[in-house]
């Protein structure tokens, strides 16, 4: 299993345009557990209506995991996409 | 005549007929079928809506309208959601049908949305409402709407967002709701469309308002109703001077014998760039950069700032872009840089000192400002200067990033200008070092003027700062004087740039830019080529 934590930049949060490209980045490691985590409340990063409902703002912390055959490289995908996007 | 208030959800004046489009999605009140046949026909109209969806967002990207498409994608991820779609195929579990099922966990996944605290998310109801409107039409079998041939403004309770993108092609004057929220993407898409609308409007319009005639204002979010004549003659006035404005466009920003004076404009953000290209300005004079720190809980870090930075040179498509290094303190005081609290915080540590003495911050804005000048044309702006010292020091820490970012392998334009604002007594009288130390000035007259009357513009006594004061003129003189004599451009940015009545002043003293807020652009250019220089200067 592999994780990282990222605190939220973004001024808007977790809205909608990123949570969709989250959620479809995320599709592309169909064989591997990909979550995020925050303050104990956990989604599947495919769940996109989860990701928006858990509020998840700027400043906050959340934590992402990813566990399978692929977990190297969905983890540093998904860390390059919290940086460019989040 | 009526006068109605609401909220202003898109910018713009529209004179024209209303036509009530009413709410739809009544679903069937059949008998369910077997479970079994409900999920299929839900599966059928999930594949349809699916393929509306992305026909109409390969339609908008083939427009050029990103933003459009790229809502229509999130839709269609909402449309395939594992949890909507499993609360559905749990409600035809339980014996609804396939409607129901849709409408039931369309609503509860919406008022989970719209539970939450912050408003852009709540907005976001409004999407999820959306999907399970078109899953309901295509049960139903049921097509979008006839639109009117004839122009019209439309008005309903409330607009989806796809029904909006759906009324591109037709002839909409304007927007007007009973419902909607200013941050929902309707309002987002209307004013992408340039489509005035008004929200919020509530039981003052409603289904007989049909055929009626209105004057809708979305700048001022309200409504005439059955306007009379000096309504409708206002209207049309200041439809002739958008058209005239607009006639602008693309024009060179010169007097009538041919003196340039290039106007740019000053923005915060990246989204502020739309308007600096509707409005045709030049470039951008003045990019605010500590507007981005101040909304920031953490300071930014260094690709956060690159992705703002970049973004707005990007948009700006080869206009130049000058940067200027966050100017906190004062009245703009950051919660991620806790200074202590000071007598008198105009006169205390802000701008460019402040900037020093942040070495770490400093240094992360200077590296995101230096790789985003690897996209397009940018300069670095100094604010508050005081000395040739602290030029030279930001010039050193400038030449520390580039050995850095060379080393690691990042591009960036070595040949980036440095200029200085001249905004304080002491930049003016020492106007001529700074010039051998900068490449160009930037005149900032609103804390030039404060700073020379020793009058604060944020106190209430500050109403009576006259900022036409001879020792403000004179300030300015010399320091574009001073700017000539080494040879390098002067700019002027601040309330006195969009004052027209100012401009033969700033021809006859060789400012060659000025930087204005967007919408001042085109009036400012209309002054201007109305002018003779030669006149002006020697009346």
């Amino acid at each position: 299993m592999k994780e990282f934590t990222y605190t939220i930049a973004d001024p808007l949060g977790m809205h909608a345009r990123p949570a969709g490209l989250l959620a479809r980045t995320a599709m592309g490691w169909p064989d591997t557990a990909i979550t995020v985590e925050k303050a104990g409340d956990v989604a599947k990063a495919t769940q996109l209506l989860r990701l928006m409902s858990m509020g998840i703002r700027r400043g906050d912390e959340i934590r992402v995991r990813a566990e399978g055959p692929q977990e190297e490289a969905a983890i540093a995908a998904m860390e390059a996409f919290f940086r460019e996007h989040l | 005549m009526r006068r109605v208030r609401g909220t202003g959800g898109a910018p713009g004046v529209a004179l024209g007929r209303f036509r009530w489009q009413a709410a739809q999605t009544q679903h069937r009140n059949s008998a369910a079928q077997s479970p079994q046949q409900e999920l299929s026909d839900f599966a059928r109209a999930q594949q349809q809506v699916a393929q509306e969806l992305q026909g109409l967002a390969d339609a908008c990207r083939r427009e050029g309208r990103g933003e459009a498409a790229a809502l229509l994608e999130v839709h269609a991820l909402l449309l395939a959601d594992e949890d909507f779609v499993a609360a559905v195929h749990a409600g035809i579990a339980a014996g609804a049908d396939a409607a129901q099922a849709v409408q039931a966990a369309g609503e509860a996944m919406a008022a989970q949305l719209a539970a939450l605290e912050d408003d852009y998310l709540q907005a976001r109801a409004g999407d999820v409402r959306d999907v399970a409107g078109r899953l309901l039409d295509a049960l139903a079998g049921r097509t979008a709407d006839a639109v009117p041939e004839e122009p019209f403004i439309l008005v309903a309770e409330d607009l989806l967002p796809s029904a909006c993108i759906r009324l591109r092609d037709a002839p909409l004057l304007g927007i007007a709701l009973q419902g909607g929220s200013p941050l929902g993407h309707t309002a987002i898409l209307a004013r992408g469309m340039g489509i005035p609308a008004v929200f919020g409007l509530g039981e003052a319009i409603g289904p007989d308002c049909d055929g009626q005639e209105a004057l809708l204002d979305g700048g001022q979010g309200e409504l005439l109703l059955d306007p009379d004549d000096a309504a409708r003659a206002a209207f049309r006035a200041q439809q002739e001077s958008a058209g005239n404005l607009a006639a602008l466009r693309g024009l060179p920003d010169e007097t009538r014998d041919g003196r340039r004076l290039d106007i740019l404009c000053s923005i915060a953000a990246p989204q502020d760039c739309r308007a600096v290209l509707e409005n045709d300005g030049r470039g951008v004079g003045l990019l605010r950069s500590e507007m981005f720190f101040l909304t920031c809980g953490t300071p930014p870090e260094e690709e956060q700032q690159l992705r703002a930075y970049g973004e707005v040179v990007r948009q700006m498509a080869g206009r130049r872009v000058v940067i200027r290094l966050m100017d906190m303190g004062a009245d703009k005081q950051a919660a991620l840089l806790p200074l202590p609290p000071e007598e008198n915080p105009a006169l205390g540590l802000r701008g460019v000192r402040l900037c020093l003495a942040q070495p770490q911050m400093l240094h992360t804005q200077l590296r995101a400002i230096c790789r985003a000048s690897a996209e397009g044309p940018v300069a670095l702006l100094l604010p508050m200067v005081t000395s040739p010292e602290e030029v030279r020091a930001c010039r050193d820490r400038l030449q520390e990033v580039q050995v850095e970012l060379r080393r690691e392998g990042f591009a960036f334009d070595a040949q980036m200008e440095v200029g200085v604002m001249i905004e304080t007594p002491a930049a003016v009288l020492i106007a001529p070092e700074l010039a051998q130390a900068a490449d160009f000035f930037s005149i900032g007259t609103n804390d030039l003027a404060q700073y020379i009357l020793a009058c604060d513009r944020q106190a209430p006594s500050g109403r009576q700062m006259d900022a036409h004061h001879p020792a403000v003129f004179r300030a300015m003189r010399m320091a574009a004087e001073a700017a000539h004599g080494a040879g390098i451009r002067v700019g002027v940015c601040g309330e006195m740039g969009t004052d027209a009545a100012l401009l033969p002043f700033l021809l006859e003293i060789g400012v060659d830019e000025v930087t204005v807020p967007p919408s001042a652009v085109l009036p400012l250019r209309g002054a201007l080529r109305e002018m003779d220089a030669k006149r002006a200067c020697n009346p």
